[in-house]
């Protein structure tokens, strides 16, 4: 994750105009991030409708809360928190309201062979990341459709690392079948013989446990 | 049992490599014009903000003033401690209030426990929302009003328990937040629910919602679970029944708008398992 720390004393700087009142200077800074805070919102919501709103609602919230930003975590960092939470709100108020379900899994990857196009490849995705719960959705956007490491990602969901490293575990092991065109293979081939990045970190069966989010 | 801790078959490293590349490999999104539209449109109508120090900034004195204008601190002091015992000794339900006059009460205390949006009046002032409460600082308002909520009277319930017509659940904290109400408990008679929502007889069956409520771990986990840790903390926990089911209904800050609160209507299990289904329902009230 390299982005934040490239453009971070500018955000500061940008930041620290706004909350001494300059008028201009958070409008900037939301455009400087504009599509990654989109991305974490369409992701993580797995909507346009409900990622906008989401947007608007961390945008005011953080335009409102400049003044609690510390500067213990990149501006980035932080602004991806307000965002993630808005939009698990978001995701809680629907699930609040079975009127408004999601859709069924099933339904959700519709002949993706027919998707070659990027484009195409991005919304299949998003589809399959809506049939994932809500935790497992936001962590897998922030490791590894976002780039943020576990530790970074840990930080914006308040969670510990291990707890991280699980839900991504599970929802790439969920999504694998989701996606299986897309990755060329059946459930138990793919990726072959290859080596395995270290950019994933295996999952522990204690990781969990550690993690202690739950008292 | 939670998505967290169900059984599952984990991929080999390189299938979950293959997943990862994958997702990795996608760009960027673009945020659709409308959609900057909509959200610069969004800000520019935003007040500006305070800064630092700035002159409209009311001093915790005054905004204390504000709320209790016609009360001396030494009266408050000797009538807080009077009924402070008496409120942990009694059996019973006694009606209190927390003492806030001002429609931002309820922000004044989650603003204080650390709440990360800044709330502002209506007058565009970081005001009473940064002041704390003097006799317990970082609690909610705890009660067992055991009405039966639903979707129709949600609203008006919850800005009841804004304004202090809930019975207080017997505990230390409970009682301190009587003390403290107590001085104004007149006010809050005159803001009476109606007779079709007033407590049911029985609250036998309320306890599994009331030990979440007065379990300062359970209900922190419950917290937790429903802000996701964004440093919201609750302005009032009422210990009731949705429909016929024991709840909880958690009043939060808004993150959005100060002049609102975030209602959660849930499960008794809430907490002690990381999963939405606990929600029974979500609404926005205003204050």
């Amino acid at each position: 994750m390299t982005g934040p720390e490239v453009t971070d004393p500018d955000d500061r700087a940008l930041l620290a105009r706004h909350v001494s009142g300059d008028a201009s200077a958070f409008s900037e800074l939301v455009r400087r991030h504009r599509d990654r805070l989109w991305s974490v919102a369409l992701r993580t919501t797995g909507n346009p409708e409900d990622a906008a709103d989401a947007l608007q609602e961390a945008l005011i919230s953080a335009y409102r809360g400049a003044g609690s930003y510390r500067g213990e975590a990149a501006v980035t960092t932080w602004l991806h928190r307000i965002v993630v939470n808005a939009g698990l709100d978001v995701l809680r108020r629907r699930a609040a309201r079975p009127s408004v379900p999601l859709p069924e899994a099933e339904d959700r990857v519709a002949d993706p062979r027919d998707r070659l196009a990027e484009r195409e490849t991005s919304l299949v995705v998003l589809e399959a990341l809506r049939a994932l719960p809500p935790e497992q959705r936001a962590a897998l956007v922030l490791v590894d459709l976002e780039g943020h490491s576990v530790e970074e990602a840990a930080r914006i969901l308040d969670c510990a690392p291990g707890t991280v490293k699980s839900r991504c575990s599970r929802g790439r092991a969920r999504l694998a079948p989701l996606l299986q065109p897309l990755l060329g293979g059946d459930r138990h081939t793919l990726g072959g013989n290859a080596e395995a990045s270290p950019s994933v970190p295996p999952v522990q069966p204690h990781d969990e446990a550690l993690g202690g989010e739950r008292p | 049992m939670n998505d967290d801790d169900e059984a599952f078959e984990p991929l080999s490293p390189e299938e979950e490599e293959a997943v990862h590349a994958l997702l990795a490999s996608l760009p960027t999104e673009r945020m659709p014009v409308e959609v900057l539209a909509r959200i610069e449109a969004a800000l520019a109508a935003q007040p500006p903000i305070a800064a630092p120090g700035a002159a409209d900034v009311v001093p915790l004195d005054e905004a204390r003033a504000q709320r209790r204008p016609s009360r001396s601190p030494v009266v408050l002091t000797v009538a807080a401690s009077v009924v402070g015992v008496l409120a942990a000794v009694a059996v019973g339900i006694a009606v209190v209030d927390r003492g806030s006059s001002s429609p931002s009460g309820g922000a004044d205390t989650a603003a204080a426990e650390g709440a990360t949006v800044a709330a502002s009046s209506s007058t565009g002032r970081a005001t009473a929302p940064l002041a704390a409460t003097p006799e317990q600082p970082g609690a909610p308002r705890l009660t067992r009003t055991g009405r039966s909520y639903d979707a129709a009277n949600l609203a008006l319930l919850t800005r009841g328990l804004l304004t202090g017509t809930g019975s207080p659940v017997s505990t230390p904290g409970a009682a301190s937040l009587a003390a403290q109400g107590s001085a104004t408990s007149a006010a809050a008679s005159a803001r009476a629910v109606p007779p079709s929502s007033t407590p049911t007889s029985s609250t036998m069956s309320l306890g599994s919602a009331e030990a979440t409520a007065t379990t300062p771990t359970r209900l922190a986990a419950c917290v937790r679970e429903l802000t996701s840790g964004d440093g919201r903390t609750p302005i009032a926990v009422d210990v009731a029944r949705w429909g016929t089911q024991p709840v909880l209904v958690v009043v939060l800050p808004s993150t959005s708008d100060a002049s609102s609160v975030a209602v959660y209507v849930v499960r008794p299990t809430c907490g002690a398992v990381s999963d939405s289904s606990d929600v029974v329902e979500f609404a926005t009230v205003s204050r």
